[in-house]
């Protein structure tokens, strides 16, 4: 290294840095590379959506169903709606099994007292924060493109097993433009969902909190939902400020063409609009109780 | 391992003398570590009052005092994990503000545990490495082959036992090359060995001119390693100053004599005799002003057979114990 010295004596050593954010972001997905709850996820993910794909189409088959019936509910997961499908399946186990790794990505540093290594280090706070939020950001899409696949080639599979045509006249403008939104849809929703679970651990410190709220928060809400539903217009008001009641709004707009929407589900701009302010005020509160609260180091 | 440590070394010139040469070439009165009026407080609890002092550039110096009196609280605050109530933190004469540049110059051991469980030795010093982008990628295997650790970098961190871990917090604190070193405990946990290699670790790193911060529990250890020393006690520094001279302030004198209870009765009614205690014929005396020889013709002349006098010099224990008013030292 070049030392010099400043006026004071001391040698400055200009070759030393602080790790800026690309660095930080790959020592972030190093050590997800390595984690076995990230594998132990993916594995999930890739197996559960082919196998509920494979199971809901066999046991459609097996019903006592009348043929027109059968076969309208057979269409759900054969090509081209078999992508639909997996769509909707990824975000709902996503949306699950990534809270354990949004909440990891943060509490488990607490936990192992890792975050003072790297505090200490001369690490910017805020880059250390924006990099694991970045690396969990990449995770969601990544994931959602794995178990979509995954659940595709079974609907592929089945399709042709089913002696269904495969074709790909079907890919048109409309068609890419509709993958594309449910694409978008669904890693967003997933990204709220992980945001929730990474604000909440990143606040109380503790992966088993951030992976209760990130679990404890939808379930709670779809409770609250059934209830809110019955008690009139207050009720409504308040069920559309949910998370799940917007993500429900967004995710029954998943599909070819136009679709069903229940009543009273809100707009997908009004739906999208709630969930952005929802995950920057998780943001915000997470951000700043990662930057400014003290790191105790031991007794 | 000489020449790993030279390479490791933050000190310009080759063979300096520890802490002179330095002390030359900055100045007397620049420190690398300096706090003013350091204070933290939670809520009405303060666990560091109004601390204030310096380590100076290429001096090993030990934090000493009893669980709970502050130590770990003032190396987080210098480490920048915990925000002072009041007062100044200044490493390399820079300031808070600049914090995160004067800590890339910092190593520092302050949780052995602190690592990834799941990932091998050697892929917590690379992850590590990300931290300090100017490191090279084979300074990973010369810290572990400086605290022996090669046989087990690829095992996981958390097969290791606390010595590896400790090891390797220590690898992981060297990996960059710093000025100064931190160290909470850093020989906590470790065998007779390993407190040994650890010890000899840190006057060689000394030796080559990297200044070392150290907290310790381990008084005989601070006494053999370190050139200044400070004692804290419920947040504040008590006593300050070289190992040599913490320990002339609590000097003693012991004598054996005939007749205790008359040279007990003399020696308290004498000028110059700060302190007297008795334990079977063994009188033990701290002086102030009275040489031991005139002690001696004093007892002589009132009829008192005196069979043994000697100067005791205390051990830092003696003297941690005497200031955090613990009330008996340990029998020589």
């Amino acid at each position: 290294m070049t030392q010099q010295r400043d006026r004071r004596g001391f040698e400055t050593d200009r070759a030393r840095q602080r790790p800026g954010l690309g660095a930080l972001i790959a020592m972030e997905s190093m050590k997800l590379v390595y984690r076995p709850v990230i594998w132990v996820t993916l594995a999930l993910l890739t197996g559960g959506s082919s196998l509920i794909i494979l199971m809901a189409y066999l046991s459609t088959r097996a019903s006592n169903l009348d043929a027109t019936s059968q076969a309208a509910r057979l269409q759900t997961f054969i090509m081209p709606h078999g992508l639909m499908e997996s769509f909707a399946i990824v975000s709902r186990l996503n949306g699950i099994l990534l809270v354990v790794v949004a909440a990891a990505l943060i509490g488990s540093e607490f936990s192992w007292g890792t975050i003072k290594v790297m505090v200490s280090s001369g690490a910017s706070r805020s880059k250390l924060f924006f990099a694991k939020l970045i690396t969990l950001l990449s995770v969601v899409v990544i994931f959602l493109t794995i178990g979509v696949i995954a659940g595709s080639v079974t609907s592929v599979i089945v399709t042709i097993s089913s002696g269904n045509t495969l074709t790909l006249g079907i890919v048109n403008g409309a068609w890419l433009a509709d993958a594309s939104m449910a694409a978008l849809r669904s890693s967003f929703v997933i990204g709220v969902l992980a945001i929730l679970a990474f604000a909440v651990s990143g606040v109380t410190r503790s992966l088993v909190a951030g992976v209760t709220a990130g679990i404890g928060w939808i379930v709670l809400e779809q409770v609250l939902h059934v209830f809110l539903s019955t008690i009139g217009n207050v009720g409504l008001f308040i069920d559309r400020l949910l998370i799940v009641t917007n993500i429900s709004a967004l995710m029954q707009r998943d599909g070819f063409g136009p679709q069903r929407i229940e009543p009273h589900t809100p707009s997908e701009l009004a739906a999208f609009s709630i969930l952005i302010f929802y995950s920057l005020a998780l943001i915000a509160m997470a951000y700043v109780a990662f930057t400014r609260r003290d790191i105790q180091a031991g007794s | 391992m000489p020449s790993q440590l030279e390479s490791l070394s933050a000190a310009s010139e080759r063979g300096t003398s520890r802490g002179a040469t330095r002390r030359g070439t900055l100045g007397a009165d620049e420190a690398i570590i300096r706090t003013i009026g350091l204070t933290k407080r939670y809520g009405t609890t303060v666990a560091v009052n109004e601390l204030s002092f310096d380590v100076r550039a290429g001096e090993v110096f030990g934090f000493v005092g009893p669980n709970g009196s502050g130590k770990s609280t003032t190396i987080a605050m210098l480490l920048g994990l915990v925000t002072p109530t009041s007062g100044t933190v200044e490493l390399f004469g820079l300031g808070q503000e600049r914090r995160g540049d004067s800590l890339t110059r910092v190593g520092a051991v302050i949780d052995a545990s602190a690592y990834y469980p799941y990932l091998s030795g050697r892929r917590n010093l690379l992850a590590l490495r990300r931290l300090h982008p100017e490191v090279p990628a084979q300074r990973v295997d010369e810290m572990l082959d400086l605290v022996d650790l090669r046989g087990a970098a690829n095992r996981r961190v958390g097969q290791y036992s606390l010595g590896m871990k400790q090891r390797l917090a220590i690898a992981g604190a060297l990996l960059h090359n710093p000025q100064l070193l931190i160290l909470d405990e850093p020989t906590n946990g470790l065998d007779p060995a390993g407190i040994l290699e650890v010890r000899h670790l840190i006057t060689q790193l000394a030796d080559l001119g990297t200044s070392i911060f150290m907290s310790s529990h381990m008084l005989s250890e601070v006494e053999q390693i370190c050139d200044r020393v400070a004692i804290i006690d419920h947040g504040k520094i008590i006593m300050n100053g070289s190992v040599a001279e913490l320990m002339s302030t609590h000097r003693q004198t012991r004598i054996r004599v005939d007749k205790p209870a008359r040279a007990v009765e003399i020696l308290r009614g004498l000028r110059g005799v700060t302190e007297v205690s008795v334990s079977n014929t063994r009188i033990t005396l701290t002086l102030d002003g009275v040489a031991p020889a005139d002690v001696n013709s004093l007892l002589v002349l009132a009829g008192i057979r005196v069979h043994e006098l000697h100067e005791v010099t205390p051990t830092l224990e003696h003297v941690f114990l005497a200031s955090t008013g613990s009330n008996e030292y340990s029998q020589a």
